[in-house]
């Protein structure tokens, strides 16, 4: 039953008709789509990773390396897989490497559609952009006959890359924040990563990525020795989102012996 | 030429495996060609200006993308929902930055405009986000998800996170504010 008066129901019903998209939106929206989840998958199955907003940010072509800083108690070597989130953390050199990490051209971009639409329903593994947009600049590229990853030895300030048209620019502004704060975890400044996160909170109150700015939460407060904190914030986060990709980091944090692996899951609010 | 990196890190915590997509997650292919109208529809309705919404709609399908493993096969439409929620919600802040004279004159340049057709296909859609505008965010989604798409309100409860009983509360309150912007409407325009 509408409850709603005959004036309002017919508005609605003449709204409804005339709000139809046509076969040229779809098309549209369906190539752009094609080229940001292309160059995605691009960035995925290269040796070192770079985000789909990382490469439509600073420029389809460009090539890029990422070295990080992980600890190798948090983050074990494991071979390199393809599009696969945990690569894009395992494919980089733990300390100390056996061999340090080689720079390879990044593939060229795979055809589009079977790249985005011919994906396998399952188990469905997104590439998922975690690399910082401000990494890639025009520097940062690699050619075919590139030498070895040199890692800077010190992060610069924290800036963030213009948005190229049609990025989504808050996602890439929340990108870029959250990689600054992992920059500070990395150096093991949990202060400052704390500081950084709550930026981000309260600058993206409702980001898309709060799911990993939860679990840089809880990383920099095991860093900083609150471990109480963290487990508060690990509750929160496996509550809200109980099966999200990062949860099964947090549980290997320190608050891990400490939250359920199950945990009663409400309705999927993304 | 040499690879210059700063020491940084893609997000390093993401070490362990993404969950495994249940039997019910459907193919991403499918999911956009099923629902392409739907998160099109709710995107506008939910306030996103027309110039944004290509933006808005690839930014959806990006996160759909990423996170469709995650879906629990319940209500896809309402999970779609809540990813557009939080799309729309950006792209407005971002129109406001912007400000409205830009977005108008976006649409106003637009060359594949027809403006008589614009004319006519919007004049009810425009009238329509009007009224919604009058309404909350909690209210203005329950409402277009049953009063428009034709969701139940489980459905919707499941949605938004929210039990039932708060879907209908907000939907009645959702459709006194709307009759009462209709109202308001039809009084100035006599």
């Amino acid at each position: 039953m509408s409850g709603l008066s005959p004036d309002a129901r017919r508005l609605l019903d003449a709204a409804r008709v005339a709000d139809r998209t046509t076969r040229a939106d779809r098309t549209r929206v369906r190539a752009a789509l094609q080229t940001r989840l292309a160059l995605s998958a691009a960035a995925a199955a290269a040796p070192a990773s770079a985000s789909l907003l990382v490469k439509a940010v600073a420029g389809a072509a460009l090539l890029v390396a990422v070295t990080v800083a992980v600890p190798a108690a948090r983050t074990p070597p494991d071979p390199p897989r393809r599009a696969q989130p945990a690569a894009l953390a395992r494919r980089v050199s733990p300390s100390p490497a056996p061999t340090a990490p080689s720079i390879a051209p990044v593939a060229p971009a795979p055809s589009i559609a079977p790249v985005v639409f011919a994906s396998t329903p399952a188990p469905y593994r997104p590439a998922p952009p975690r690399v910082v947009a401000r990494f890639l600049r025009p520097s940062a590229i690699a050619s075919p006959t590139a030498a070895p990853m040199i890692t800077a030895p010190a992060p610069a300030p924290v800036e963030s890359t213009p948005s190229a048209p049609g990025e989504p620019d808050g996602l890439a502004a929340e990108l870029s924040q959250l990689g600054d704060a992992q920059i500070a975890l990395d150096q093991r400044r949990g202060d400052r990563a704390l500081r950084l996160l709550d930026a981000y909170t309260a600058g993206h109150p409702q980001g898309a990525l709060w799911e990993e700015s939860a679990a840089l939460r809880v990383l920099a407060l095991c860093a900083l020795g609150r471990p109480s904190e963290a487990r508060e914030a690990a509750a929160t986060l496996l509550r809200e989102a109980p099966r999200s990709p990062v949860a099964a980091r947090v549980r290997t944090s320190c608050v891990g012996a400490t939250i359920p692996t199950r945990i009663v899951e409400p309705p999927v609010i993304p | 030429m040499t690879v210059v990196t700063r020491r940084g890190a893609p997000f390093s915590f993401l070490a362990e495996e993404p969950a495994a997509a249940s039997a019910t997650v459907p193919p991403f292919d499918a999911v956009y060609e099923d629902h392409f109208d739907f998160v099109w529809r709710c995107l506008r309705r939910m306030g996103v200006p027309e110039p944004g919404v290509d933006d808005a709609v690839q930014d959806v399908f990006v996160v759909v993308h990423r996170r469709l493993a995650a879906f629990d096969g319940v209500s896809l439409r309402g999970w779609l929902f809540g990813v557009a929620l939080n799309v729309a919600r950006e792209h407005r802040r971002r129109a406001q930055r912007r400000g409205h004279h830009e977005e108008l004159r976006e649409a106003l340049e637009d060359p594949s405009a027809d403006p008589h057709e614009a004319l006519a296909r919007s004049e009810a859609l425009r009238l329509l986000d009007r009224l919604l505008d009058a309404l909350t965010e909690d209210r203005r989604a329950v409402f277009i998800l049953i009063e428009y798409e034709g969701m139940s309100a489980p459905e919707v409860a499941a949605a938004l996170g929210v039990n039932v009983n708060t879907v209908s509360s907000r939907l009645r309150a959702a459709r006194r504010d709307f009759e009462g912007a209709l109202s308001r409407h039809r009084s100035r325009s006599r």
